[in-house]
Order: structure tokens, then sequence, then C-alpha cells
């Protein structure tokens, strides 16, 4: 009893996947839980939600934690609920999904079907019909029945599979997708010029031996505008299998004989300051790479300066469009003593000069030092990626390009003479068919009026 | 590292309009009222079913494609560039491809009775676009790509596809609703019956979602050549995503004979409000990596 309970539940279980209308709603709560996913920043702090949005729509961020819905557990899960259902249904329905048997069939049953009587012969009607549909390329396979001759016909059976293929690719693509996710490296590089660096989980070294940005000028109604147009690392790979010294630009990575792809992502251009004291020198710490926000003290005092930002050739787009492009780079600072900026506002200070900062000290500019950020990764699912996609389409082609028709024809003597019939059946409907079928049938009749007297043939029951 | 990504680095300012710029603007504008004519022409087409009307509509729609032909190729020629690198240039292209692709169905499917719905939203959408013209600008490093060449007009084609099934829903839900009221109303007696709307929106809806596929595949791969990752759940990947599930969904649907029709057509409905969303909303309010305005 107990078993044959489970049994019975289990079968519910697997109706209720392998129903069309469970995909239909997964894919409707998906498509819900990417929309918010998409108007919802994501992966933010919640101080930014805080921010953003009225405190009752952050608290409901917060709390159902819909600042990381890509890759919360109820998502993955939709794709996976997907998958299972796609399984089943691949099963349990496409599978086992038998085309129309060739067997007498009662014609007037279906659809679409047409009638027309031929004066002629039998052996004649029968014979133009048949080849009437071989030539519009059905495949068809004959047989005489209780005296009537048949035609079992069927055109596109292959395309069938078409949702078979789809769901495979489907599949496919989930497997290189998770073995990149695996099995895969990822990571992110930052060299300055000259700089040599280790790309972590590969035996590779990295030396940026040069970064190059150009830039576009570009008139606007308010000003000249510089818009960039090219970034380019040329670096060094030092390896086990790789030794080369290539360029890498946005668009175009470099791949290395171990499948690791480097990308160009990112740049900058890092200040570079002199300081001294009564004229003599002072070694600061971290003065000649300046980031943004970077602060720097002298040492053994509470003094220091914190860096801002560059503009100049260098780097002209970080200029709003119409304020007048520096002749050589200059830099944005704030000098503080005490934590307090001892001016009232940032100092500007272009590349070769000098400024005094209180207490004997003074600061002179340096030439910039570029920066270029990179990406790598290796995913070893990639081509199983790219061979899911290839049969997802193929899939989709087959499935929602072509149509599988089954076609039964049936030509038997009549008190009137020869009685012809044709119907057709197809997988996704008859609406689908109407205007092929009645220009099918219209064609039909002419080749059987063909073979016999034209001035015999009468449509009879003309496409229902 | 500071988060700043300089490679997906996009001003959206706009350039100076320069005698260039004005030569492939008036053939756009000419094209914005060209396709005023052809709307009203398709509308003399529905009453009166004439072979003379709609050769005159096809006449009047194909001149309008061809005025955004020489657009596009002005602006192509000037720029030195694929001209549909902004949403001016990529809507433009959207309304060349509705146009193009309504007159291919037209022919295959018979389906110019939408026209008047498909020029309206097309001409629209072509007016509106006018007001983002940036003029001529360099290409920003991460669109220079080949990726741009197939990716962007594969995808808009499947936008316009979705337009189009979406004016054939919309008939369908207006023929559905005449055919099962007492008096059937007299203005959409010459539409073809709905359960030919259904199959005629199903097969656009099918070759949309075909070129969205692929559309978004090679988006993807052009993602993986420029920055490192197939999918990076950018607004307008996943924006993509919802346009592509609800479709989906539609096709799923339409294999059930009682899911077909009215749920089906409102699917398509929702679809386009889907891609729209995708299109304007992701593309002017949203800001991401696909933010070209």
């Amino acid at each position: 009893m107990s078993t044959a309970r489970r049994r019975s539940f289990i079968d519910e279980l697997l109706d209720v996947l392998s129903n069309v209308l469970f995909p239909v709603a997964v894919f409707c709560v998906w498509a819900a839980a990417t929309t918010v996913g998409t108007l919802i920043d994501q992966n933010q702090t919640p101080d930014h939600y805080y921010q953003e949005y009225p405190s009752a729509v952050a608290n409901l961020v917060i709390r159902l934690h819909l600042d990381g819905v890509f890759h919360s557990v109820p998502y993955i899960s939709l794709v996976v609920l997907l998958l299972v259902s796609m399984s089943v249904c691949t099963f349990r329905r496409v599978i086992p999904k038998r085309f129309p048997a060739d067997r007498a069939v009662p014609i007037e049953h279906f659809a679409l079907r047409a009638s027309a009587n031929v004066a002629g012969t039998q052996a004649a009607a029968a014979a133009a019909s048949d080849a009437y549909f071989r030539q519009h390329g059905f495949n068809v396979r004959t047989q005489e029945i209780d005296g009537a001759h048949w035609a079992f016909a069927h055109r596109q059976k292959w395309a069938r599979y078409g949702v078979l293929v789809a769901h495979l690719g489907f599949f496919v693509l989930c497997i290189g997708i998770f073995l990149g996710w695996k099995f895969g490296i990822r990571g992110q590089l930052m060299a300055f010029d000259g700089q040599t660096i280790a790309v972590t989980q590969t035996p590779l070294q990295l030396t940026l031996r040069k970064f190059t940005a150009t830039f576009e000028p570009v008139q606007t109604p308010t000003g000249t505008f510089y818009q960039a147009s090219n970034f380019q690392s040329d670096v060094a790979l030092a390896g086990p299998d790789d030794n080369a010294a290539p360029s890498v630009t946005v668009n175009h990575p470099y791949v290395t004989h171990d499948g690791v792809y480097i990308y160009q992502a990112s740049y900058g251009f890092a200040g570079r300051l002199a300081v001294t004291r009564n004229g003599k020198p002072v070694e600061v710490d971290g003065s000649q790479r300046l980031m943004p926000q970077d602060e720097v003290l002298f040492p053994g005092t509470s003094r220091g300066v914190q860096f801002m930002t560059m503009a100049g050739p260098s780097d002209p787009s970080q200029l709003p469009p119409g304020v007048r492009l520096p002749k050589t780079d200059e830099y944005v600072f704030w000098a503080f003593h005490d934590n307090i900026p001892t001016t009232d506002k940032p100092i500007i200070l272009p590349v070769g000069k000098s400024v005094d900062v209180g207490d004997g000290y003074k600061v002179t500019a340096l030439t910039p030092i570029a920066w270029s950020g990179m990406t790598y990764r290796r995913d070893p699912g990639e081509d199983y990626v790219g061979l899911g996609v290839a049969i997802l389409i193929a899939g989709f082609v087959m499935s929602l390009f072509f149509l599988p028709v089954k076609l039964y024809a049936r030509v038997r003597r009549s008190a009137s003479g020869v009685e012809a019939d044709v119907a057709v059946t197809t997988t996704k409907g008859n609406a689908m068919y109407e205007d092929d079928f009645a220009a099918l049938a219209a064609g039909w009749r002419e080749a059987l009026a063909k073979s016999a007297a034209p001035d015999d043939v009468k449509p009879v029951n003309a496409y229902a | 590292m500071p988060d700043s990504n300089y490679s997906q680095y996009n001003s959206n300012a706009a350039a100076a309009m320069t005698a260039h710029s004005l030569q492939y603007m008036e053939w756009y504008l000419a094209a914005v009222i060209i396709y005023v004519f052809a709307f009203a022409v398709f509308i003399g087409w529905w009453f009166f079913q004439n072979r003379v009307v709609l050769a005159a509509g096809v006449s009047v729609a194909l001149a309008g494609a061809g005025c955004q032909i020489v657009s596009l190729g002005l602006r192509w020629y000037y720029s030195g560039h694929v001209p549909w690198n902004d949403l001016y240039g990529s809507l433009s292209v959207v309304v060349l491809w509705t146009v193009l692709l309504f007159v291919t169905f037209g022919a295959r499917f018979k389906i110019w009775y939408a026209g008047p719905i498909v020029f309206a939203v097309a001409d629209l959408l072509l007016a509106y676009a006018s007001g983002w013209n940036k003029g001529l600008e360099p290409l920003v490093p991460s669109l220079k790509s080949y990726w741009i060449v197939y990716h962007v007009p594969i995808v808009l084609a499947a936008y316009a596809s979705f337009l189009i099934a979406f004016a054939t829903s919309v008939l369908f839900l207006l023929k559905r609703r005449s055919e099962e009221a007492v008096a059937p109303q007299a203005w959409l007696v010459n539409v073809p019956p709905s359960s030919k709307l259904d199959v005629v929106t199903y097969r656009v809806v099918a070759v949309g979602e075909i070129l969205l596929t692929i559309g978004i595949v090679l988006g993807a791969l052009w993602a993986h050549d420029a920055w490192g990752a197939y999918w990076q759940w950018d607004p307008k990947e996943t924006a993509a995503l919802v346009s592509w599930l609800v479709y989906a969904a539609y096709l799923h649907m339409h294999t059930r004979p009682t899911w077909r029709g009215v749920n089906s057509a409102w699917t398509s409905i929702v679809g386009f409000a889907s891609i729209m969303f995708c299109y304007f909303g992701v593309n002017i309010w949203i800001s991401g990596l696909h933010s070209y305005k």
C-alpha cells in the first residue's frame, strides 16, 4: 500500500515537473527575480541602500537579501529546478513522443482535410497523388488496405527532435559554466610601468614594460572634451612555457600557451612627489606611487599630504568639457598638519614645480607614473559553453523554423468513380499549417485532374 | 586597485554639430516624415485592401528605409566607425530593421494589416531618437571590436521582430474581442481571423527569439574578449535575459492548445514591454557597462 502511494506520489511529482506549464512558471519567476536584481544595485554595502533608497525599501533589500540576487541560493535553485524539469520533460515527453503511426485513419476526423472525385482509374489517381506529394518534399510509403490505396507520408520529421536538441544544448552550456566556475581561475593584476608581478594561481611573472593611453579631442557645445581612444599595455610574460612580450589592448586579450587570457581592464597615473626639508631630501614612504586619496606622513611629524588627483596631458579625459587642458600634468593635493589642512583650497602643483608646505618642508611634483589594471582568467569550460550554445541554437532553429507534418492520403473506388482524400496533422497544431495545406490541397486536386479528364474532377468538401 | 574601470569609459557627451552631422540628420528627418506617409497609406490599405494601395505603402516604406540607409551610411562614412554606437544610431537601426522585416514578413505571412501599428511605433521611436543625436564622436575603446558589427545589429533585429510581434498581438486581442462580441466591429472586418494572427505572432516571435539568442551569445563572446567574462550580471545582460525568458515562456505556452491565443498574446505584449525596458530603461536610467546614450 505504502509503495503504491509512494509510486503514485513520485508519478504525480514527475507529472508536474514534465508539464510544460511548470517551466513556464519557472521562467516567469526567474524573469521576476532577474528584474529585481536589475533594478536594485547589487553587492553594495548597507549604507549604499540607505543612501539611495527610502528606508523602507532599504530595509526590505537588506532583510530579503535582495542585494545579492544573482548568486543567492534561491536564484541558483531556479536554474537547477529548470534543469530538473527539462530532464524529466525530455525523458517523459520529448523522447517517447511518437510520430503518428502509418495506419488507416478516419480521415473525416481530421481538421485539415480535402477530398476530390476523379473520373479516371484508381491506379492512375493513386500514382498521381503519390507523385505529387513526393514532389512536395514528402517521404511517401504506400499500402493497399481493404481495396483502398493509402499513402502515409511525412515531411521534416527530423525537426521533432528540435526540442531535444535545444534542451541538450542547454545542458551542455550549463556543464561548461559549471566547469568554469569550479575549476577555472580568475584574478586581477595591477602593475606600474617597469614593475614585475606574479600572476597568482599560475607560474607566470608579468612585467609591465610600458602603458600607453591615447585620447582624441571632441568639440562639444561647451568646449573641447578628450575621449579615450586606446589603452595598451606592453607586457613581458615569463613562465615555464611562456616567454613572450605581447601588447594587450581592450578587446584584444593575450592568450598564453596554458590558455590563460590576459585582458586590459583599467589604467591610471600615480603621482610622484619629492620632499625636502630645508633643502635636504627626505625619504617619505609611498610618495612615489600616490593613488587618489592616498596619505603620506613626513617622517617623525604629523605633517603630510593627501593626494587627490592628477590632471593634464597624460590623462586629459579627467577634465570636464570646456576646462582648459594644462600644458603639463598637474597634481591636486592637500597639505595637512595634525589632520587639519594647512590651506583653504587644495594645492594645484604642476610637474617640475615646488611648493612650501610649512616647517621647512617643500614638495616637488615629479613626472607621474602610469599603471595598468589587467584581469586574467582560464576557463576549462569554455569549449563546452561554445558547443552548448551551438547545439542550443541548432535546436531552436530545428524546432521553431521547421514543422514536422504527417500526411494520410487515400484513393478508393466509389459509386461515382474514384474518390481521393487527404488529411494532415502537425506537431504544432493545425492553425500553423492551414495556409500551406490549402495551397497543397489545391495543387493536389490539379494533379489529380491531370490524371483524368479535367472536366471530370469535382472538388468535394474542399478544405474544412 | 581603484574601482574605476576606464576601459568601459563612455563619455556620453554631445559633440558639436558639424556640416557632416547635418547631412546625415537631413536624411534621417526625411525618413521620419516618409514613415508618417507610410502609416497613412497602410491605414488606407486596411480599409481598401487594394493592390495599388499596398504597392504604394510598400514603396513609401522602402523609400523611408532608403533614406535611413543613406543617413546611416553617411554617419558611418564621416565618423569612420559603425553608426550604431549610441542610442540615436541604434534606434535608427531598430526602425530600419522593423521596416525591412515588416516588408519581408508581409510578403511571406501577409501581415500588411499590422502596418499602421508598426509604422506608428517605429516612427515614434525614430522621432524620439533624434533627441539623442550626439553628433560625430570617436569610438570608445570598449566598442572598438569587430563584434560590434555583428552583435548589435542582430540584437536590434530581434527587437524589431518583437515590435512586429507586439503589433500582431495587439491586433489579435482586438480581433478576438470583436469575434466574441455580438456585433463584430466593422473596422476589424478585413483583419484575418484571430487564429491566423496567433500563428503569425508565433512565427515572428520565433524569429525574434532565435535572433535574440544569437545576439546574447555574440554579446557574451564579445564580453569574453573585452572584459574576461561571458556574463557579468550587468543590468543590460540581465534585462536581456528577462526578455529572453519571457519569450521562452511564450514559446513553451504555445505548445499547449489551451494556452495559445489570449494568454500567449498577452505574454508577447509583456515581452515587448521587457524589451523596451531593456533598451531604454537600462541605457537611460540604470548605469552599467552598456549605458551608451
